[in-house]
């Protein structure tokens, strides 16, 4: 290698680097204060609509890892066996295929990912529980015994979206 | 008993009178010495992780106290010195912990041979630039002893690494050093500023100042030749086995302590020390050492790292021919009286 033109590309890549020190806009997000706005489709907390579940339990036999139980609870006009998904967090991969099967359309993905418990226990979510998420996701860290650090962070504006700055497109999501 | 306490009152006596007037205690605990360096130690490990942090697009330390996280080293420092000390059973165990207290004595030692001003020096020496250069040297050997000491094979590979990079900037490193001991007829640091004073070295030494140059990169054990310890291949490289402060005393000595005093011995040989004479002499050779030393620190958010096989070809290649030659050069401008003095 012609040790000129070396010396030439590692003084461009030095001025590179000094133009980053100061000019680019920063990846990290500082997380508990600032969260990325996540493209749709994200696939995160699950939330169950009760009063559309019918109990068929597709959910259940479509889970790969079969993170779904179907526990009894009091039985609905619409759902006559009482049958409702419990999902267990510490088996579930977040594939989508019970939010996919669903053939009444009871079982969403919020885009909540931070699910850090003390306790294993408290990734078992019984569906109450998965019902009231959506409404009210600081149940989630009150449950999971993590509310003194979490409970700020909803409070905090939303980030600028780190993917759009950085001209990453996502493809819309299919209906 | 009466003579003990006239001692002691004539020790502090005189120690009082040292510190006010600037004397050698002064010199070797409070400025060139022993707080400043630690001083400045905590500063550039703070200035470096923030500094690669801020060109990878990322934030660096923030939350350990201050503004920008700039007591994090601290913290580290903390963090180091209660945790536990593990000494491998295989390890030979006086030199496991004898070596990192020797690699830290070994790493400043050259601080007290290197001026910052005319009168601003720990200890003046005529043979100051062949002590400093011998004790900088010294150097590889503790990391080859450390990498034996630990008997592990990770740590002895990185000892291994180290001892053949070695045996390619060593060479250049010291004919470099030569040309600059030839053209100042002396190996006082004092007479080597001063013989630069219409031009530093490294204006008419530019190849010497190079090889010099790239070969202290390799001391250092930087990016980019960082071998040793290349972190992603091999973790820590030489000093594996080690934990806790003995962890921390490596870090500071060979990642801190090598950066400054040979970024601090660039600049004395090369680029003219506390010249131009006017203001503070001292403030002009910081002011120097700091932009070497943020270069150097500044190859490491930029550069990745060499292969072995190609540094070694380089040292021997182009590095060792670039000093000899600048060595040939200056020893015929001594002839011409380029360099003044008395010509032989």
């Amino acid at each position: 290698m012609n040790p000129v033109k070396a010396f030439i590309d590692s003084v461009k890549s030095m001025i590179v680097g000094f133009k980053y020190l100061f000019t680019v806009p920063r990846m990290t997000l500082k997380f508990p204060e600032q969260k990325m706005v996540l493209p749709p489709g994200y696939r995160g907390q699950h939330y169950l609509e009760m009063d559309k579940c019918t109990g068929c339990s597709i959910c259940a036999m479509s889970c790969p890892p079969r993170a779904i139980t179907m526990v009894k609870r009091d039985p609905t006009p619409r759902n006559k066996r009482g049958l409702f998904p419990l999902i267990n967090f510490n088996y579930c991969i977040y594939c989508g295929y019970c939010v996919l099967f669903c053939p009444f359309d009871a079982l969403h993905e919020l885009d909540i990912h931070d699910l850090a418990v003390y306790d294993r226990d408290k990734l078992i979510h019984p569906p109450e529980f998965l019902q009231k998420v959506k409404e009210n996701p600081e149940i989630l860290y009150e449950y999971s015994g993590m509310n003194v650090i979490r409970t700020p962070r909803w409070k905090e504006e939303y980030a600028e979206p780190v993917f759009t700055r950085r001209g990453v497109k996502h493809e819309p999501v299919r209906k | 008993m009466m003579d003990v306490a006239g001692l002691i009152i004539r020790i502090v006596k005189y120690l009082i009178y040292d510190l006010t007037h600037m004397g050698p205690v002064f010199k070797a605990v409070i400025f060139p010495g022993l707080a400043f360096v630690f001083i400045l130690a905590i500063v550039l490990v703070w200035l470096e992780r923030k500094m690669a942090a801020k060109v990878q697009m990322r934030i660096g330390p923030l939350y350990a106290g201050g503004p920008e996280g700039i007591l994090q080293p601290i913290a580290d420092f903390i963090k180091f010195a209660f945790k536990e000390l593990i000494i491998p059973d295989q390890a030979d165990k006086l030199l496991f912990i004898a070596l990192p207290i020797a690699s830290l004595v070994v790493a400043m030692a050259p601080i007290a041979f290197m001026p910052y001003s005319r009168y601003m020096i720990i200890s003046p020496n005529p043979y100051g630039l062949l002590f400093a250069m011998a004790f900088v040297t010294l150097f590889p050997l503790i990391i080859l002893l450390t990498g034996w000491a630990s008997n592990s094979k990770y740590a002895f590979i990185g000892g291994i690494r180290a001892a053949y990079q070695q045996i390619g900037y060593e060479l250049p490193m010291w004919f470099s050093a030569l040309g600059v001991a030839l053209a100042s007829r002396s190996f006082d640091f004092v007479k080597i500023v001063e013989s630069q004073q219409p031009l530093w070295f490294a204006l008419t030494q530019p190849l010497g100042a190079l090889a010099f140059f790239i070969a202290m990169v390799a001391e250092m054990g930087r990016i980019p030749f960082d071998i040793p310890e290349a972190e992603q291949e091999i973790a820590a490289g030489w000093f594996v086995e080690y934990t806790g402060i003995m962890f921390g005393i490596y870090m500071v000595s060979a990642m801190l302590m090598k950066l400054y005093v040979l970024s601090l011995l660039f600049t004395v040989m090369y680029l003219g020390g506390w010249l131009p004479g006017w203001g503070l002499p001292e403030a002009w050779t910081f002011v120097k050492a700091f932009i070497v030393m943020f270069l150097i620190m500044f190859f490491r958010a930029v550069f990745p790292r060499t292969r072995i096989k190609t540094f070694v070809n380089m040292a021997w290649d182009k590095l060792l021919p670039l000093s000899i030659i600048n060595l040939l050069i200056v020893f015929a401008l001594t002839f011409t009286g380029f360099y003044g003095g008395v010509q032989p």
